[in-house]
């Protein structure tokens, strides 16, 4: 009886360690995926735990594997609005593709987070639009005043991730992309979400061409911080956040000696 | 109801409740283990006993115990510092290959060597970046710095005393550098003392990860060279009549030899068989 008892502990044992389709991987997918049901999240969980990059105590806290997965990318997966208006640039596609290697997003999740970037983009260029205010006291130059929005493009942003990647893999995604700085006027200035730009602009002298010879000088400015840019038509023409608000046409039209 | 079929029914429920509790532990068991492979996932870049050492020192964090697993190994940066990694991900690379900001080629090249033949063109650790993003003094710097050129010194010395080639049946150059494995995650754990007295644990996990030096201990396996070009002269070349054996000498083995210079490696060409279908390197 004893032995039999024994033998029937041991078989239980057996079959409840036992699984069909158990191996390490399975059940660590499992268990993401188990994480993401329970933190409501309706799109898949890919393959890195989104919990690996969160905030706490005010600092940006980091898994050491993720950390060290950023090292093989040569671009950053930061993202950035001007990348993201009108047609896909090499260089918003790059930084997409990194973000969503690192992050370990699946292609629909992928997609999923274009959409709402493309969104977020056209939906603040649109604002920018009715309430940038464009100002040109003197021939050839331009200010344009950026009002600030009290961060309502920013939070939207940030609600429409947390909608559809759930809240814990969204801070991931805005952390990994950087999308702090995703408004900012100029991602490599000091933080200028609003503010003023200003815009110079004058033909050379020695140009045969006008479209050529073209020369604009973009200066953000906040106040303790100034940055400036030089720039020919086609350069001002790739700037599709800029280029709406003061077209190429603009410019030209308002500077002396631009005939065509 | 008789006294027989009473302990036959005690029999019963004895048995099964003996396969209830086996199949409950058996379930919790494989629950445990299935934790214990979870923390061990992150561990594959670098020597698990380096990486062991590490962490240690952080597990005295009173953080309950089910988040312990990420919080414990987890690295903290300010909002600034994370978002000048984020913009330009190699800020902190180094490689110690060219003394440039680089990560280190790992399996294909050995770390380092060129390093010192440029001490003559000035400071070749360019440190300011790494001191500027943790915040170390001037003290603090010259330290690191110190720390990195004598490790790379010992590594050298460590690849040149531990690297053979061979000359395979099946064609180009096997170079091994696999007995020097030891000596290397010595040294990589002597630098990894000499940080943390320095910049304190935290910065110093974070610098070998940012930096790419944490695979400075991983194993080099041994790789053949196959040099497609190693075998025919170059026929274009203005070849000075007194030294033929230099400059009729095939780029591809210029190249090749200038790779294991710094190692004191000689390769005899004599020996080296070409290989039939390859082209390029290709290692097995």
């Amino acid at each position: 009886m004893k032995y039999l008892l024994g033998l029937l502990f041991i078989a239980g044992f057996l079959i409840g360690r036992w699984n069909p389709s158990d191996s390490g991987q399975d059940r660590q997918s499992a268990r993401e995926a188990k994480r993401a049901t329970a933190s409501g999240s309706p799109v898949a969980s890919g393959n890195r735990q989104p919990g690996r990059i969160h905030v706490a105590n005010d600092k940006v806290q980091v898994a050491p594997e993720q950390l060290s997965a950023l090292l093989d990318f040569e671009t950053s997966p930061a993202l950035c609005m001007r990348a993201f208006l009108g047609n896909p640039f090499p260089e918003a596609v790059k930084s997409l593709d990194n973000l969503a290697k690192w992050m370990g997003l699946e292609q629909a999740e992928k997609s999923t987070l274009e959409k709402i970037i493309r969104e977020a983009a056209t939906d603040r260029m649109r604002w920018e639009k009715e309430n940038v205010k464009l100002q040109s006291a003197v021939q050839g130059k331009w200010t344009l005043d950026f009002p600030g929005d009290k961060g309502a493009a920013r939070d939207q942003l940030r609600s429409r991730l947390s909608d559809a990647f759930g809240p814990e893999k969204a801070t991931a995604i805005e952390l990994a992309g950087n999308l702090d700085r995703f408004f900012w006027l100029d991602p490599e200035s000091a933080e200028m979400a609003h503010g003023r730009v200003e815009i110079q602009a004058k033909i050379a002298e020695n140009s045969k061409e006008w479209m050529d010879g073209l020369k604009i000088q973009v200066t953000w400015d906040r106040g303790n911080f100034s940055r400036t840019e030089y720039r020919n038509a086609t350069s001002h023409l790739a700037d599709r956040r800029l280029g709406s608000l003061l077209s190429v046409e603009q410019i030209l039209s308002g500077v002396e000696g631009a005939e065509r | 109801m008789t006294a027989g079929s009473t302990r036959t029914g005690w029999r019963i429920l004895a048995g099964a409740c003996a396969l209830a509790a086996g199949l409950w532990i058996g379930h919790w068991n494989r629950d445990l283990s299935s934790v214990g492979m979870g923390t061990t996932a992150g561990k594959k870049r670098g020597s698990t006993s380096q990486r062991q050492n590490f962490s240690d020192s952080d597990s005295t964090a009173s953080a309950p115990r089910k988040t312990k697993q990420v919080n414990d190994t987890s690295l903290a940066f300010s909002k600034q510092q994370w978002a000048k990694l984020v913009e330009s991900p190699r800020l902190l690379a180094i490689s110690l290959d060219e003394g440039q900001v680089e990560v280190p080629v790992i399996n294909d090249v050995p770390v380092v060597g060129r390093l010192f033949e440029a001490e003559a063109k000035g400071p070749f650790f360019n440190l300011k970046t790494h001191a500027d993003f943790f915040g170390w003094d001037d003290q603090q710097l010259e330290k690191v710095r110190r720390a990195f050129i004598s490790f790379s010194l010992d590594l050298q010395d460590a690849e040149a005393s531990g690297t053979t080639i061979d000359y395979p049946k099946s064609g180009g150059i096997l170079v091994d550098y696999s007995s020097s494995q030891a000596q290397r995650e010595r040294l990589v754990a002597n630098l990894k003392t000499d940080l943390v007295s320095t910049i304190g644990m935290e910065d110093s996990r974070k610098l070998f990860l940012l930096s790419g030096m944490e695979g400075l201990a991983t194993e080099l396996k041994p790789k053949t060279l196959v040099i497609p070009n190693a075998y025919k002269e170059n026929s274009g070349s203005t070849a000075s009549p007194g030294d033929p054996s230099i400059s009729r000498m095939p780029i591809d083995r210029i190249l090749t030899e200038t790779r294991f210079s710094h190692l004191g490696i000689e390769i005899d060409w004599n020996r080296v068989r070409p290989e039939a279908k390859t082209s390029g390197t290709t290692s097995r």
